[in-house]
């Protein structure tokens, strides 16, 4: 040091920590070859501000990132592996294991325990991939077990972290055993309705992502994140085939209905936070009595509440080919659009798990007067382009599977189901029948007459058929007053029955397609009403009276048994028919 | 001459410095530049306060400022390497690629011994396309502070400069030193004799690595190895299996490189100290 040049200690002024070596201060991303200041990348949760590259996360990192600070708590942290097989490759296993700490700092590839995330209590594991590429041995598998157990006993949800190579070889099959048994452990966790959440990161692969890791209510992946069962040069190997550059991206996958979101890291907490507000349990939130305060006079005992209106209420002004137009108006608003005026915080989640992510169909989580509801409906699109992406509405049968998924997750965690119906019917094509779209409407209609929360649908454009139904079985069905609801188009109807595509208008009426019509024959419980000339010119106004609507039909059914509202609801359908009951007349018997 | 704490800080700096210690730490970067510029006004001459602020003013992304405050600084304490470090990395950041490469090498030359400046050194010649420089940085610093980061560096540009028989030492090395890359070690050896044209030792290390990984890339080396030994493969088929082959050793290299980057702060410690100490 020059003389006169002040060095300074900052020690004495409390400097929280000294300042890291030369080359640790500047860190190379190893995607962009980027140098970035240690503090900008730890400040950005190890995510490169200059290519949003994820880097690895080691479990403590993982937690510290997602955890409020303070509040992780581990478990059984002592747990160590044994060597069941006495396994030795190039050495042997207790000497690769007992190295794997020495380097990593870590005592396994899992950690696990309890905390909470914006003051939400969870029960949470996380793999390391940095000790043994996150391979799952008996101690990571008894930690998936253990975390799944507690959360099951404590009714608390649980958010497993992957990042694996998949099951670890050194110890054989007891590691294949892993397998099941986390799965059995989170089979548990689902009868007793407690959430799982499963977050994917890079790399997520074989016997963890053929058990635990893709077995949540949600999953959530990272962007980016490479995630499958078999590596890429395996299948590559296997089939001969050059493989597309996004194969098994988290980006891929989403497209292929694997996961329900991507989010990127720094997101993450106020995600999970916003999921697990999603799950507060109705008694203990306050979100129950808010219902109730918005609802003064509601006569609950009465399946139509006063935002609706009665038989005769409604002007009879216009033909039902009228409606039919109406119905179908351009300018009518669309599922996203009301999603978007009645609920706050709606997060979509997406894809049958097996296929592909309709985009016919949309569905997720939202808050309805600070309500947790599972909301699910037909998505038209506005203009041509994106039309043709959301085929007109017209579901496939993953669309189906995947408003099956989330009305069974709903299920599961006693969430209110309100579907929002507006489809011209479901998607006739080669592919939907090779995917067999009876089935898939079919299992819909079964699976609702079961689901033990409240149901309430309503139609807000066209009621197009078994497309429309396969989310139409519920505790109160709804009409907007200018939709519509048939077993047919009217143009199909007047084609088959009148043998006369023109006479479209005179099918409609005769189908009574109305709401009006439905009101009468009982299939609609009530009709919602709409601005004079259609709910396109106040679409505000529609959506305000919708709101009502579901706020007063939910706190009709608040606090009926699921047993209770399944037997009304099989009740309800099961009176569905006209006809007359006589003894066949003599002679007419074969 | 060294000063101490108390006579060097004003008193009216104090609070300053403890506020911008305490924003940089938790990430508040504008905030910790706001009271750590205060303090550099009242006391300009102290060197600690000078490098804290453009760490912060690096961390804020401010590089103009950053370059321009850790100039200034070490122009104060020309003698203080770590400076010369951070300001090495703001100049290439910024562009400045002569400016960087003044500072690394004045940093070097004032600490000689300090493995961690020469790795900052080595891979900043490595960002300048200086490879043979890197090179020969990396070559040292596995003679005298092996780390799996290291030899991967050393292997990863041996190979990109053609030199297998470094990248084969450098890997033998990394085999024997990191538990975890003995199948990314052997891959490397067997790449590098496959680039010496040694393809007898190519084959029998590929035989060897068959023993820890059946599938993968061990599979396709070892196939590789083989149609070069056994038949008369055309040139462009030979160029086209090593692009292929050299794109996905490349990824086995770089997902190596991540997951060792943290044994990068195990060489560190040792200066940590003596930098902790310096403040």
């Amino acid at each position: 040091m020059t003389d006169g040049t002040a060095t300074g200690s900052l020690s004495t002024v409390a400097d929280p920590r000294p300042l890291p070596n030369a080359a640790a201060r500047w860190t190379k991303c190893v995607n962009c070859e980027a140098f970035v200041y240690y503090k900008r990348l730890e400040k950005n949760q190890k995510v490169c501000p200059e290519c949003s590259y994820h880097f690895r996360l080691s479990a403590r990192e993982r937690i510290d990132f997602l955890l409020d600070p303070n509040s992780f708590a581990e478990l059984d942290a002592e747990l160590m592996p044994g060597d069941p097989l006495g396994f030795t490759d190039s050495k042997p296993y207790p000497t690769r294991i007992a190295e794997n700490r020495r380097k990593s700092g870590a005592r396994e590839a899992a950690i696990y325990g309890t905390g909470t995330v914006g003051g939400f209590p969870l029960v949470i594991c996380a793999l390391d991939f940095t000790f043994l590429g996150g391979s799952m041995g008996s101690v990571v598998g008894e930690k998936v077990t253990r975390a799944a157990e507690l959360a099951a006993t404590s009714r608390t949800p649980l958010l497993v972290c992957s990042a694996s190579g998949g099951a670890r070889m050194q110890e054989g099959t007891i590691s294949l055993m892993q397998m099941a048994k986390t799965a059995a452990a989170l089979a548990t966790l689902a009868e007793r309705g407690v959430p799982y959440f499963s977050l994917l990161s890079d790399p997520t692969y074989g016997g963890v992502s053929a058990s635990f890791a893709t077995l949540g209510d949600l999953i959530i992946a990272e962007p980016k994140a490479r995630i499958g069962f078999a590596g890429p040069q395996v299948i590559e190997q296997t089939i001969r085939q050059k493989l597309p550059a996004d194969f098994q991206t988290a980006e891929f996958l989403m497209e292929k209905g694997q996961v329900d979101l991507i989010v990127p890291r720094g997101e993450l907490p106020s995600m999970v936070k916003k999921l697990l507000r999603y799950h507060l349990r109705e008694e203990s939130s306050e979100e129950s009595s808010v219902v109730s305060r918005t609802l003064p006079g509601i006569d609950q005992s009465s399946g139509v509440g006063s935002a609706m209106t009665a038989i005769g209420e409604v002007a009879p002004g216009l033909s039902a080919w009228e409606s039919v137009q109406l119905a179908r108006h351009p300018e009518r608003p669309n599922l996203l659009e009301y999603i978007e005026a009645i609920f706050d915080d709606f997060t979509e989640l997406h894809g049958d798990r097996t296929l592909r992510d309709d985009p016919a169909i949309v569905g997720g989580l939202a808050l309805l007067a600070g309500r947790p509801v599972m909301v699910i409906g037909q998505q038209k699109g506005r203009g041509t382009r994106e039309n043709i992406a959301r085929n007109f509405g017209m579901p496939h049968p993953e669309g189906y599977r995947k408003a099956l998924r989330l009305m069974q997750y709903a299920g599961r965690l006693g969430l209110p189901l309100l579907t929002l119906i507006d489809t011209p019917g479901a998607y006739p094509g080669i592919a939907a029948e090779e995917r067999n779209q009876s089935e898939a409407i079919a299992r819909n209609l079964l699976v609702m007459s079961r689901l033990p929360i409240p149901i309430v649908c309503t139609i807000i454009g066209e009621g197009g058929s078994g497309g429309a139904l396969a989310l139409g079985v519920g505790d109160r069905v709804l009409m907007l007053e200018n939709a519509i609801y048939s077993v047919i188009s009217p143009e199909g109807c007047a084609t088959i029955l009148f043998k006369d595509a023109t006479s479209a208008p005179r099918a409609a009426e005769a189908s009574r397609l109305t709401a009006r019509e439905l009101l009468r024959l009982g299939v609609a419980d009530a009709i919602i009403p709409e601005p004079s000339g259609g709910a396109q010119l106040d679409p505000q106004t529609t959506a305000a009276a919708l709101k009502a609507a579901l706020i007063e039909q939910l706190a009709g059914l608040h606090g009926t048994s699921g047993p209770d509202l399944i037997a009304a609801r099989y009740a309800r359908f099961r009176a569905f028919g006209d006809f007359t009951e006589g003894r066949a007349s003599a002679g007419t018997a074969a | 001459m060294s000063m101490t704490a108390d006579s060097a800080i004003p008193a009216e700096a104090v609070e300053s410095v403890r506020a911008g210690l305490a924003a940089l730490d938790d990430g508040d970067f504008q905030a910790a530049v706001a009271h750590l510029t205060a303090a550099a006004r009242v006391a300009p001459a102290v060197v600690a306060i000078g490098r804290r602020l453009g760490e912060a003013q690096a961390a804020a992304g401010d590089l103009a400022g950053a370059r321009a405050t850790l100039a200034a600084t070490a122009a104060r304490a020309p003698d203080d390497a770590a400076i010369l470090v951070d300001l090495a990395h703001v100049c290439q950041i910024d562009g400045d690629g002569a400016a960087a490469r003044a500072a690394i090498e004045r940093a070097a030359d004032l600490d000689p011994t300090d493995p961690t400046i020469r790795l900052a050194q080595a891979r900043l010649y490595e960002s300048q396309g200086e490879m043979a420089l890197a090179a020969r940085g990396f070559a040292a610093l596995a003679r005298t502070a092996p780390t799996p980061t290291i030899l991967n560096d050393w292997a990863r540009i041996s190979l990109a400069l053609g030199e297998y028989r470094e990248a084969d030492a450098a890997f033998r090395q990394l085999g024997a030193l990191d538990p975890d890359a003995e199948l990314v070690a052997r891959h490397g050896r067997i790449w590098s004799q496959i680039g010496r044209g040694d393809w007898r030792s190519a084959l029998e290390q590929a035989l060897g690595a068959a023993r820890v990984d059946r599938y993968d890339l061990t599979t396709a080396l070892l196939a590789y190895a083989r149609d070069r030994l056994f038949t008369r493969m055309p040139q462009p088929a030979i160029a086209a299996r090593e692009a292929e082959l050299a794109a996905r050793f490349g990824a086995e290299l770089r997902e190596h490189a991540e997951i060792a980057a943290r044994e990068g702060d195990l060489i560190g410690r040792m200066s940590d100290e003596r930098e902790g100490a310096r403040d």
